[in-house]
């Protein structure tokens, strides 16, 4: 069927008539739809516009597509980080394990406990949550280098993790979002990156951000919550 | 249960969503000479060749006619051993699905040897839905004419595949 049957075919009352009904004569019809787009007719009419015939232009490009390589990705393939950065450092740790980004506040710190990864505890919505460090967990120092998008101190954020019963608070330079990334965007880990860090990473992400292209680390959440542990005992 | 609609003159059919794959457009299909009416060609389906049903020359005899509602349904097909197969079936005015409880299914009373797809009734909106059963859909001989040899190519290319790596 051509376009210029088609049109002669439809007959578009909505256009006549007005989609709320306002100019008379009035539709019946809509005093039980109200609208337009909940009568019968129209979506009647909606779908005699697919029974034209497809153009060969289309067809060809759709062709390409469907013969392409596959790009779709399954739900189920698909992982969700949230993207923080800590000093130099990029990384990632599943979204699922982040409860609440808090702005800097006050650390009570716990006598003869410095030295290692625990900071001391921290009031979070009126309970008290145990504070440590990730960047002396994974060995990474702090330290920024300035003019690399980089304004020290005004993006600083407290982020609360949990997994289980275990629940820490640690400091972040940055919390920058969620990324969502296909199970085989991952790349493994190269073995002399990151020093001993590397045995909490489950691998790195090419994220594009903005227009630089920068690699995360992501965490293994079930990995770091042991060692957190692990590490405050 | 949910059913995808698609139409054979003025008459509705519909198959369950769970055995589609995905739903595309009408593309162009590589034809096959000296092979029966219902089979259509073979479809490039991301580097895979799926051969292609045309359900309307199945059920009645005339062709699905080209347009931008006809489209092809990619479903999984399984034969009598349960070997999954893709297969696709082109289908004239395939725009809507239904969602239906599987109480609401009737039995259609009528079992026809040639047309042992067809499966039981439901009356959506007025009108009754056929269902159509993927896996019932080829006769023995349809089925050897599309997949048996099929089957054996794909394992010869594995099997280079593997040995030129």
């Amino acid at each position: 069927m051509l376009v210029a049957d088609l049109e002669s075919d439809i007959d578009d009352c909505w256009n006549r008539i007005g989609v709320w009904g306002a100019q008379t004569p009035r539709c019946p019809e809509l005093d039980r739809v109200v609208h337009c787009v909940n009568c019968k007719v129209f979506s009647a009419a909606g779908r005699k516009v697919l029974d034209r015939a497809s153009s060969e232009e289309y067809l060809r490009d759709l062709t390409e597509v469907i013969a392409g390589k596959e790009k779709r990705k399954y739900e189920s393939d698909i992982r969700s980080v949230v993207i923080f950065r800590l000093g130099e450092e990029w990384l990632g740790l599943p979204t699922q394990v982040f409860q609440e980004v808090l702005k800097l506040r006050k650390l009570h710190s716990v006598p003869y406990r410095r030295g290692n990864i625990l900071r001391g505890l921290i009031n979070v919505r009126g309970e008290l949550q145990l504070c440590v460090s990730l960047g002396r967990l994974l060995g990474v120092v702090r330290g920024e280098t300035p003019g690399d998008n980089v304004v020290n101190g005004v993006y600083e954020r407290m982020v609360v993790i949990a997994r289980e019963d275990a629940r820490y608070v640690f400091p972040v330079s940055e919390v920058r979002g969620v990324v969502r990334y296909a199970v085989d965007e991952l790349l493994s880990v190269p073995a002399t990156a990151m020093h001993s860090g590397a045995n909490y990473f489950r691998g790195m992400l090419h994220w594009k951000d903005k227009n630089q292209e920068r690699h995360v680390g992501c965490l293994d959440e079930e990995l770091l919550f042991a060692a957190l542990e692990r590490g405050i005992a | 249960m949910m059913l995808l609609l698609f139409s054979i003159g003025e008459d509705r059919y519909g198959l369950d969503v769970a055995q589609v794959v995905e739903v595309i457009p009408c593309v162009t299909i590589k034809k096959v000479p000296r092979v029966p009416e219902y089979l259509t060609g073979l479809l490039n389906y991301h580097g895979k060749s799926v051969p292609v049903v045309d359900m309307t020359a199945l059920m009645c005899d005339r062709l699905s006619q080209r347009r931008l509602s006809t489209r092809i349904i990619l479903v999984n097909y399984q034969d009598e051993n349960h070997v999954p197969h893709l297969l696709g079936l082109m289908a004239e005015r395939v725009i809507s699905t239904v969602k239906l409880p599987e109480s609401s299914f009737l039995p259609s009373g009528i079992e026809s040897e040639e047309a042992a797809f067809l499966g039981d009734v439901v009356i959506d909106e007025g009108s009754i839905v056929h269902r159509v059963d993927v896996n019932r859909l080829l006769t023995v001989k349809m089925r050897d004419l599309l997949f048996s040899q099929r089957e054996n190519n794909n394992n010869d290319t594995e099997q280079s595949n593997a040995g030129g790596d």
